[in-house]
């Protein structure tokens, strides 16, 4: 009898991963040795830019393994904070997880968020220590934060290097004497979870699917349970990690159903798929997850308008953390106001969009929920800065709080404090782990750290530090809207809110770095900064000086409209507001505020 | 109107600004064989010039037989009985009394020719092949010989300001002066020469300089003696006149179409005709005749300014960028120093109200 195996792979970011999952594919004979393509199942463009995993990627690895024959459906996980709830759901899809650990890093804090995931599950967990090849590997000391991590002894731990190979044929055995089979269920009605879909734009929407019941293939008619919508199966397959078409989907199994369905809104994630005639018990499907961070996507070309609310629409069945609602902009006409998880998060949804679907956008500044409440108490949500309405007596502003936790080596502790404490943090608690680790807990508004708090931290922490974070809860705060004028006249994707002690130097640094983005013009552009109707700085970008082609006969006058045109095509991806012509990267000149005064 | 010009691609050095189709090559046999093979097969859509102007390169720095063997292909093609001007370039360096005596025996009635400065370190900075003197020399050689020549300047030079002292005692007839502007593919652009700043005193020097000279200012870059327009250049900018071009990189337009010559001396002798054909939109004419018209002191009718939204022409006005003179809309002095900016803004409005 065939043995399968579904686990996930779990690590903080970098701990090495999807190098592991490499070593896998190939130790199991199921791939070729490639050493020129490293982290072969980051396949999409933005992974390979960025050197980072951003989705789950499941691979089905059939192979013989001292004479048996197994299957390992692994899911090589990402890292980065802002895409855990692609660990969560793969988590939920498996039967075990690996806990890996760089030894040159140990535990870190991300670690520890999907570990507790994988706890919720009640998975096994195989520790595993990687990188031992390099000489800074601590083995003693991330093995002993291991242990007291996971209550396990020291020799339950497997030592690999991913890089090399070490160790792994030990972990192969390992995973397949201690993580459980898949109950199979083949005999009664099916019952398959959808964990994440896709869209192609030959065969649509295809829902990516783990079968817990029963099984499915071509020619069944299946029911989505939250729609009710019926559709004839086309074809069933798994991942290679690619997609291959098989006979059918048992029990146990992880693969993909296509059923041409052409309307995009009939996937949802977590949702129960069963057979037409069958009534089953749904799923619970996943935790919702709510955005955190707010940004206005915009097309650079108003044209576009259409093709980028297509994109959208295909891009959130391959990522449904993110969100998205139709917005309309004084500057930037109409675009959408999007959800993200983090920032991360923002800029790999842009940048796939733009590689994935060839629309160009403009970004606006993100921003945090807020909340209002007047004096009845009703509430508010605010989702856009510029809503935000001047705030009368008796109306409360309350902005998110986050429990902060950050895990550091004891010498970057006063560091730490001070960049906490700036970003108006409140220090709860602060306690030692193992001997040389240091868990340090905060209560700091999530405005404050979701921008560019983590990279502060890795660089006065020389990458050591990490940290994690929840939300706490809503709370009253002196916030006030900063509204940025161009001649006169208020931008309104340029406003943001800031806490009113931080307002004027945010204002001065924002009115300048404007001055920087914005080019001559024709005309004298006043920039200013104000909240309310006081103005806190202004800035003055000059009038151009110098624009002329002075020859111009016969050889030179196609030339010289060419150019004229092509100048004309830089000002088409412009935004004007007035007479005055805003360049794009002007709407993302508040994230390169620094705050040093 | 009519007009023919014939381009001579030759240099004795290349200058440090310049991005015309221009080099010290000595292929000057197969040059002018194909110049001649083009002259006598291209297509010609009129037969009675009313100027000719022979320009390059340096149309001077070459045996005059290539340039006197020309015109009489010329002459045999076209009815030149009723030319009312002829111009050829030169330059100070390349000029003898006889070169000047053989043109204008062949008809040749107007000089234009680069001076660029009056400064020797500005000229070596150019990088140009002669000094003040010479050129101080040259322009007294060819008004002994001719009443009607024209001089092109250059200001706008980092570092410098422009002196024109010199030419209150030179009885020309013509000025071009051009600010630098350096573009892609010359000298100065890979050595990564900025363009100066600050120009609106040069500028108003160079105004003032001109018009106690007597010269009055009738395009952007063109300056004359009452009468002394070049008829060939402001031909150029009224889309009612037809010009054809000979020679490497040469334009012609027959009012509807222009074709632009290759600019590569290789393939020009391949094949003497070939060129690219421009059918412009409704949107490219509309630009291309705003920038023409607007770089002329007489600027833009009120077909035109008609169309344009009347609170960014207001605008316009309170900056002093643009103003009304005689019915017409024109730039201003300081407006035509961000003269593209202008255009852009004009034929932007024009485009979207007219709806092309
Ligand atoms: N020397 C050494 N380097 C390793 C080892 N494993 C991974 N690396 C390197 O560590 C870096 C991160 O590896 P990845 O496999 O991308 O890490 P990951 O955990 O998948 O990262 P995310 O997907 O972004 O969370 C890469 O540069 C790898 O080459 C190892 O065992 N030894
Ligand atoms: S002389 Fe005129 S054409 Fe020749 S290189 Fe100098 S600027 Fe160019
Ligand atoms: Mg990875």
């Amino acid at each position: 009898m065939t043995k399968i195996r579904n686990f996930s792979i779990i690590a903080h970011i970098d701990h090495g991963k999807s190098t592991l999952s490499d070593r896998l594919m190939e130790i199991t004979g199921f791939k070729k040795k490639n050493d020129s393509i490293e982290q072969s199942l980051d396949s999409m463009q933005v992974e390979r830019d960025h050197g980072i995993t951003v989705k789950a990627h499941h691979v089905r690895i059939p192979f013989k393994w001292k004479d048996e024959d197994i299957i390992f459906n692994l899911i090589d996980t990402p890292g980065h904070v802002d895409f855990s709830y692609e660990v969560s759901r793969s988590l939920a899809a498996c039967e075990g997880a690996i806990l890996l650990v760089d030894a040159t890093q140990g535990v870190e804090a991300q670690t520890i968020s999907h570990l507790n995931e994988a706890r919720k599950n009640n998975l096994p967990i195989i520790p595993v220590l990687n990188k031992i090849d390099l000489p800074a590997a601590d083995i003693e000391l991330s093995g002993s934060e291991i242990v007291e991590l996971l209550n396990c002894n020291e020799n339950d731990i497997i030592l690999v290097s991913a890089k090399d190979g070490t160790g792994v044929d030990e972990l192969v055995d390992v995973i397949i004497k201690k993580l459980p089979s898949p109950k199979i269920n083949a005999d009664i009605p099916l019952r398959a979870m959808i964990f994440d879909s896709n869209y192609n734009s030959y065969r649509g929407a295809i829902p990516f699917v783990r079968v817990f019941d029963g099984s499915v293939k071509k020619g069944n008619k299946i029911i989505f349970y939250s729609t009710g919508d019926i559709h004839e199966v086309t074809e069933v397959g798994i991942f290679v990690p690619e997609m291959q078409p098989i006979k059918e989907l048992r029990s146990g199994d992880v693969g993909y159903i296509i059923c041409s369905i052409k309307n995009l809104e009939e996937i949802h994630i977590g949702d129960t798929i069963h057979l037409k005639d069958d009534k089953v018990e749904p799923f619970k499907g996943y935790k919702e997850v709510k955005p955190m961070v707010f940004s206005g996507f915009y097309p650079s070309y108003s044209e576009d308008y259409e093709k980028l609310k297509d994109s959208m629409a295909k891009l959130k069945l391959n990522d449904a953390a993110f969100s998205y609602i139709t917005e309309n902009s004084q500057a930037l006409g109409f675009g959408f106001r999007c959800g993200f998880l983090g920032l991360l998060h923002m800029k790999i949804i842009q940048e796939r969009l733009e590689n994935e679907f060839d629309v160009s956008i403009v970004a606006t500044m993100p921003n945090v929920i807020y909340k209002i409440v007047d004096i009845k108490g009703r509430e508010t949500i605010i989702d856009n800065p510029a809503l935000l309405p001047d705030l009368s007596r008796g109306i409360k502003i309350l902005e998110p709080f986050l429990k902060l936790e950050i895990f550091t080596p004891p010498e970057y502790i006063g560091y730490i404090m001070k960049l906490s404490q700036d970003r108006r943090g409140v220090q709860k608690n602060i306690t030692y782990i193992a001997n040389k680790r240091v868990l340090m807990e905060y209560y700091i508004p999530m405005s404050e750290v979701i921008f560019d708090y983590f990279d502060k931290l890795k660089t006065l922490s020389k990458g050591y530090a990490s940290m994690d974070y929840q939300l706490l809860e809503y709370k009253e705060s002196d916030l006030v809207r900063l509204d940025i004028l161009v001649n006169g006249i208020r931008v309104d994707a340029l406003s943001s809110i800031v806490h009113r002690d931080k307002s004027f130097f945010f204002g001065s640094k924002m009115a300048r770095k404007l001055k920087e983005t914005i080019h001559r013009q024709l005309f004298e552009i006043r920039i200013q900064a104000s909240i309310g109707s006081k103005v806190i700085s202004k800035t003055v970008v000059k009038a151009l000086r110098k624009n002329v082609l002075s020859k111009c006969y016969g050889g030179d006058i196609t030339r010289k409209r060419k150019l004229l045109e092509k100048q004309k095509k830089g000002k088409k991806r412009m935004k004007s507001v007035g007479k005055v012509e805003i360049p794009q990267d002007a709407f993302l000149a508040a994230l390169s505020i620094d705050d040093e005064k | 109107m009519n007009g023919i010009y014939i381009h001579i691609p030759f240099c004795k050095s290349k200058c440090n600004y310049c991005n015309f189709a221009s080099d010290n090559y000595n292929s000057y046999d197969e040059y002018f064989s194909s110049l001649e093979y083009e002259i006598r097969n291209k297509h010609r859509f009129f037969n009675i010039p009313d100027t000719i102007y022979i320009g390059g390169g340096t149309p001077s720095c070459i045996d005059e037989k290539f340039i006197l063997n020309t015109i009489e292909i010329i002459s045999e093609t076209y009815d030149i009985s009723s030319l009312k001007e002829f111009t050829i370039e030169l330059n100070p360096e390349s000029i003898t009394k006889d070169k000047i005596n053989h043109y204008l025996d062949y008809g040749i009635n107007r000089f234009s020719m680069g001076v660029q400065s009056f400064n020797d370190d500005v000229l070596k900075f150019l990088g140009r092949a002669h000094n003040s003197q010479t050129a101080i020399r040259a322009v007294s050689m060819i008004l002994h010989q001719s009443r009607n020549l024209s001089i092109d300047i250059i200001w706008g030079i980092p570092g410098y300001f422009i002196n024109l002292e010199k030419l209150s005692n030179m009885p020309i007839q013509h000025i071009s002066a051009y600010i630098l502007s350096i573009e892609e593919g010359t000298a100065f652009f890979k050595q990564g020469i900025k363009e100066k700043r600050g120009l609106e005193e040069e500028y108003k020097y160079v105004l003032s300089e001109l018009r106690n000279n007597g010269f009055n200012q009738y395009e952007i870059s063109n300056f004359s003696k009452p009468g002394y327009e070049s008829i060939h250049n402001t031909l150029y900018w009224d889309r009612n006149n037809k010009y054809i071009g000979y020679g490497l990189s040469a334009s012609g337009f027959d009012g509807h179409k222009r074709y632009n010559n290759t600019r590569e001396m290789d393939l020009y002798f391949k094949d003497p005709l070939l060129s690219e054909t421009e059918i412009l939109s409704e949107k490219q004419i509309a630009i291309e005749d705003i920038m023409l018209k607007m770089r002329c002191v007489k600027g833009i009718d009120k077909s035109i300014y008609g169309i344009i939204d009347k609170d960014l022409l207001e605008m316009m006005i309170s900056d002093n960028l643009i103003e009304f003179s005689n019915g017409n809309l024109k730039a201003t002095n300081r407006g035509f120093l961000v003269l593209n900016e202008i255009i852009l803004k004009l034929s932007d409005s024009y485009i979207e109200n007219l709806g092309i």
